[in-house]
């Protein structure tokens, strides 16, 4: 029993025909045979098999499409709810595609101890960052405690097959990471904003706050595919942004922080916030048949998808994030829907090999400033206006 | 997950055919609502406030110390209704030989035993949340525990109540804690407040345990709550299920029951489900209770309980007299 | 809350600990006080929001959404069993439920390890699930049902709130009621159960009847005072489906019930009550409280029924449509 299709139904999609057997194996056939048509596959078929020739065949078309029909440039579209949870202080929910997420914030009291020193509240440790790329503080010291904006992300949710229960794993922990250090060197959150004072002093500058209000920034991840980062920085932006936390004081004669639910502590967010775009990079290979599998010694050249699937993530063989804002000049809000809008790249940070190209680098931060704009305008769509600085 | 047992599957099988007989024929021969005899003493541990302990042949040995500490109210004067919650704190702990070590994250309790994935895990088991839960629902009227707890302004006792379980199995009777627990607290006096109530000051105590407070007023009701756990297989009720028992099982209740006046009616203040083995029966049988069997299970349990409590209470004031 | 020592795995607040705000009644806004009574009748159940498979790369999931409560289950599997020296022979699938509140679900933050409340759902959910999934179909597997809840209806600020009025020193007895949090518990249980039924309707996994949640709660008028009102009880009793937290005014619930009902077979696969019931007419009070419950879990039912039904038609459709390509292009 040679030679006969694996499956011949065609499906929905196809649109290519895959063929993947040479004539090798067809002449040691029986003799007396007619020859058979050539091993042929369904598209999903293909797909599991050989996932790498099946996402290099869609981009080697012109032009390029990738399996789920976008164009390599193309991000999927995203939507934004926020504050729609009772309990959280800010949330918002962000949906691209198959990728879900839920990010709440809610802020509770520190009260400081009356010889602790408020100043290492105040400032972003850039040191203990670089700290956990050099060293890793997980990996040897343990944990260590945090600062006034604690940042985690939650995988143990169902939301992915691949992604086991339990304890959160390598991509958890990375992503909680990443985060964190995003939320680090934009200082998203002007920290001094978060002090609470007593009420009867507050007219004098010198006085030290009583306590902070520190936030706690969890994001749940409902579904996962693909370019989780984007999705759950968008999620912790829009959040914040919405976010209102009850006035608090320091109650003299009580002595302890009590909570006014009738008006507001406002959390001051930088001017122009900033976003990020994810890039995938897949290898192409211009020979063709099994020997495409076989070739990433030597990469001919590579395509840039953006917003990358969990399918393209998993294929990729360097990844790049560019952290990009929109410049306001001035706070007119019709300036934002300019075209002529300026952007600024922040940070690009890039991990894998050294086949991207430069001139690639700078294609991505054109196509992220694009999509730093459209998330800008999407927040003020929600009607949120920032407290800004 | 059910708890393990070490019955075969024709042992299960023989054991479910002669539960299901007309009279049935229970393995210990005890008739179905007849409880296993048990021995109980209080009181005998000098540095609680009140103890207790337990032993029930098959079932094990269970050990109860209650011990109240004096707390200041987190808010100078009253306490949040979350801060109040944590005035009674309970914890379980199965010591060696159960299936379960303590700490290995597998609850505790023969009602919600269910361990999930490691890791993701803290403190024990469900034992702890049900019998708390009965506690404090255990109030009528406006009446509750934690009122009993309030020393003065700022002032209350924070009650640690500790059940140390020595059982072969990680799913121990419910009856074997919860008449621990129950005769633990009957037991339990606190002592008497010599500074006045209404100043917010250190509280003083008089040291004359003569003189002191029963947390429960021996007269007044409700008395402390009891679980009788109840299984059915067919259309037999049985009382007090064996591990045995248990695993043939097919449907499992504990009813929580506590006294409500002096002529010995009891309030029912708590029902859960129990987890069962269903073993022993065929594919396609019974899957949960219907009304029928519910009513004819929790009115076995009713019928019972005010002896139950009764006598067990008698023995409580018995041996503290003798104390 | 004093720290514990920091969780290796996740970023950490500072070492100081932190508390969850605490409010003075006198600055709430009114709002928060008195959480709003629905005008709908007590025999009624709020609006159910029923979806299933919108979590793309897992068996079956869904989302429901009863007022203020919102919450997700996941199905994975059937899938082996892993394949160690310890994995003991499984005749029947084994069930796994996992039930985790989200940390900004309730009124106070929980931590992201589940804490004893949280580990109890997961086990009455799994008790009310494992008699009517056809194990015995799926030997040596496990199905896990994990059910994140996003927001829940909680008791407020409420709870957390510090009455300090002028020479009233006494609590405002609205939420004193014994079960308070059970009941918040409860209505989160029986949705976890109607969800979590509609997940593995949506996964394919074989089931002898569907179980819905239901959730009824008895009140009695408030006595003001001391007044003993123990004869007048019986008539005044109201029973109230699908509670919301906040007790009608002047009344004063005595007792909630909570459980998963098999409709079709006409069996409860999972009770739980909690609160005081009389046992002077036999156990007449709990049955009629139980039997309310079982009409809430019936109108659920309705709602459990549409959801598979329109992921039935789904799968439908989408077979018409590609036998139907198939034919054109075989014509063609």
């Amino acid at each position: 029993m040679t030679g006969t299709a694996f499956d011949s139904i065609p499906t929905d999609t196809n649109k290519y025909v895959y063929q993947m057997a040479s004539p090798a194996p067809m002449s040691l056939e029986p003799h007396g045979h007619i020859p058979k048509p050539p091993l042929t596959f369904s598209t999903s078929l293909f797909r599991h098999i050989s996932p790498t020739l099946f996402l290099q065949r869609h981009l080697l078309q012109n032009p390029p499409t990738r399996p789920n029909g976008r164009q390599p440039h193309q991000y999927r579209d995203f939507t934004l709810t926020t504050n729609s949870l009772s309990h959280a202080h800010g949330s918002a929910v962000v949906r691209t595609g198959d990728t879900a997420v839920v990010c709440g914030v809610r802020g509770e009291i520190l009260e400081l101890a009356p010889g602790d020193d408020p100043s290492r509240f105040e400032t972003y440790h850039h040191s203990s960052t670089s700290a956990v790329h050099s060293y890793g503080s997980r990996g040897s010291g343990g944990a260590s405690w945090g600062e006034l904006i604690t940042i985690n992300v939650e995988l143990s949710t169902g939301c992915s097959k691949k992604y086991p229960l339990g304890p959160p794993g390598t991509l958890a922990q990375a992503l909680s990471d990443q985060l964190r250090e995003l939320a680090v060197v934009s200082k998203l959150v002007n920290l001094s904003s978060l002090g609470i004072y007593n009420p009867e002093e507050r007219h004098d500058p010198t006085v030290k706050p009583r306590g902070y209000w520190c936030l706690y920034i969890d994001v749940l991840c409902i579904s996962l595919d693909g370019n989780l980062l984007d999705a759950a920085w968008y999620a912790i932006v829009a959040a914040l942004v919405s976010a209102k936390l009850p006035k608090a004081s320091w109650s003299q004669a009580e002595e302890r922080i009590f909570c006014d639910g009738s008006s507001h502590h406002p959390i001051l967010l930088r001017r122009s916030l900033p976003f990020v775009t994810t890039f995938a990079v897949v290898p192409i290979c211009e020979s063709t048949g099994m020997d495409a599998i076989r070739c990433s010694g030597n990469i001919s050249t590579c395509i840039v998808l953006n917003d990358p699937d969990s399918y393209e993530e998993e294929e990729a063989i360097e990844t790049l994030a560019v952290l990009s804002t929109v410049v306001c000049e001035d706070s007119d809000v019709d300036q934002i829907n300019a075209p002529s809008m300026r952007t600024r790249v922040e940070k690009i940070e890039k991990t894998g090999g050294w086949n991207l190209e430069e001139s690639q680098i700078i294609h991505c931060t054109h196509l992220a400033a694009a999509k730093t704009r459209d998330y800008d305008r999407v927040l003020l769509r929600e009607g949120l206006d920032a407290v800004q600085i | 997950m059910p708890p393990p047992t070490p019955l075969s599957p024709p042992e299960l099988s023989y054991l479910f055919t002669s539960l299901s007989l007309t009279p049935p024929i229970r393995p210990d021969l005890r008739s179905a609502s007849q409880f296993r005899p048990l021995i109980a003493e209080c009181s005998f541990l000098p540095h609680c406030n009140g103890s207790s302990r337990i032993c029930m042949t098959e079932a094990g040995e269970c050990i109860v110390g209650i011990k109240a500490e004096v707390e200041k109210d987190a808010t100078s004067k009253y306490a949040t209704i979350i801060e109040r919650e944590k005035w009674i704190e309970v914890s379980v702990e199965v010591a060696g030989g159960g299936a379960s070590g303590p700490g290995s994250g597998v609850g505790v309790g023969g009602i919600s035993g269910a361990g999930g994935a490691s890791g993701r895990d803290e403190g024990d088991g469900g034992a702890a949340v049900w019998l708390k839960e009965g506690l404090l629902a255990c109030g009528g009227d406006g009446w509750s525990i934690l009122d009993r707890l309030v020393i003065s302004k700022g002032w209350h006792w924070k009650l640690y109540i500790d059940v140390l379980l020595l059982t072969p199995t990680s799913h121990p009777s419910p009856l074997l804690l919860s008449t621990a627990v129950n005769m633990a607290l009957d037991s339990t006096y606190l002592p008497k407040l010599t500074s006045p109530h209404d100043v917010d000051d250190i509280p003083a105590f008089s040291d004359d345990w003569a003189i002191s407070v029963p947390l429960y007023e021996p007269t007044t009701f409700p008395r402390p709550p009891i679980s009788l756990p109840v299984v059915a297989i067919g259309d037999n009720v049985f009382l007090d299920p064996s591990v045995a028992e248990v695993a043939t099982a097919e449907v499992g209740l504990v009813v929580t029951l506590a006294l409500s006046d002096a002529d010995g009616s009891c309030d029912i203040v708590g029902v859960r489900g129990m987890e069962v083995g269903r073993a022993g029966g065929k594919e396609g049988d019974r899957k949960g209770i219907n009304r029928k069997l519910l009513r004819k299970m929790v009115t076995t349990c009713v019928n019972e309980a005010s002896e139950v409590i009764k006598t067990l209470g008698e023995t409580t004031h018995k041996q503290m007299f003798r104390a | 809350m004093a720290a514990k020592a920091p969780d290796r795995r996740r970023n950490n607040p500072p070492s100081h600990g932190t508390n969850p705000p605490v409010f003075l009644s006198t600055s709430l806004p009114s709002s928060t006080i008195k959480p709003e009574q629905a005008s709908r009748p007590p025999n009624e159940i709020r609006k159910i929001f029923l979806r299933t498979g919108l979590v793309s790369s897992v068996t079956g999931s869904s989302f429901l959404e009863i007022a203020p409560l919102k919450l997700s289950v996941s199905v994975l599997g059937p899938r082996p069993l892993p394949r160690t020296s310890t994995t003991p022979f499984a005749a029947q699938a084994i069930l796994t439920t996992e039930v985790k509140f989200a940390p900004f679900a309730s009124t106070v933050r929980r931590g992201y390890l589940r804490d004893s409340s949280e580990r109890d759902l997961g086990s009455r959910l799994y008790q009310s699930l494992v008699g009517a999934i056809r194990r015995e179909l799926y030997p040596k597997s496990r199905i896990e049902v994990v059910v994140t809840i996003l927001d829940s209806e909680d008791e407020g600020d409420e709870v957390n709130t510090v009455y300090m009025e002028e020479g009233k020193a006494a609590f405002e007895p609205t939420f004193r009621d014994a079960g308070r949090a059970e009941r918040a518990l409860g209505v989160v249980l029986a949705g976890c159960i109607t969800a979590a039924s509609a997940a593995l309707a949506d996964a394919g996994i074989e089931m002898y009847d569907l179980v819905s949640g239901g959730v009824s709660t008895v009140l009695v008028d408030q006595f003001d005072g001391k007044g003993k009102g123990k004869e007048g009880d019986s008539e005044k009793r109201l029973y109230v489906r699908d509670p919301a937290i906040a007790p009608p005014e002047g009344k004063k619930p005595l007792a909630t019930c909570v459980l998963g009902y098999m409709a079709a077979r006409d069996e409860i696969s999972e009770l739980w009550i909690l609160g005081k019931l009389g046992t002077k007419n036999g156990t007449a009070e709990m049955e009629e409280l139980v039997d309310e419950a079982i009409a809430a879990a019936r109108s659920s039912r309705g709602v459990l029924n549409e959801a598979a039904k329109e992921r039935v038609q789904f799968i439908v459709d989408k077979a018409q449509s590609t036998t139907q390509t198939d034919d054109t292009e075989m014509t063609g």
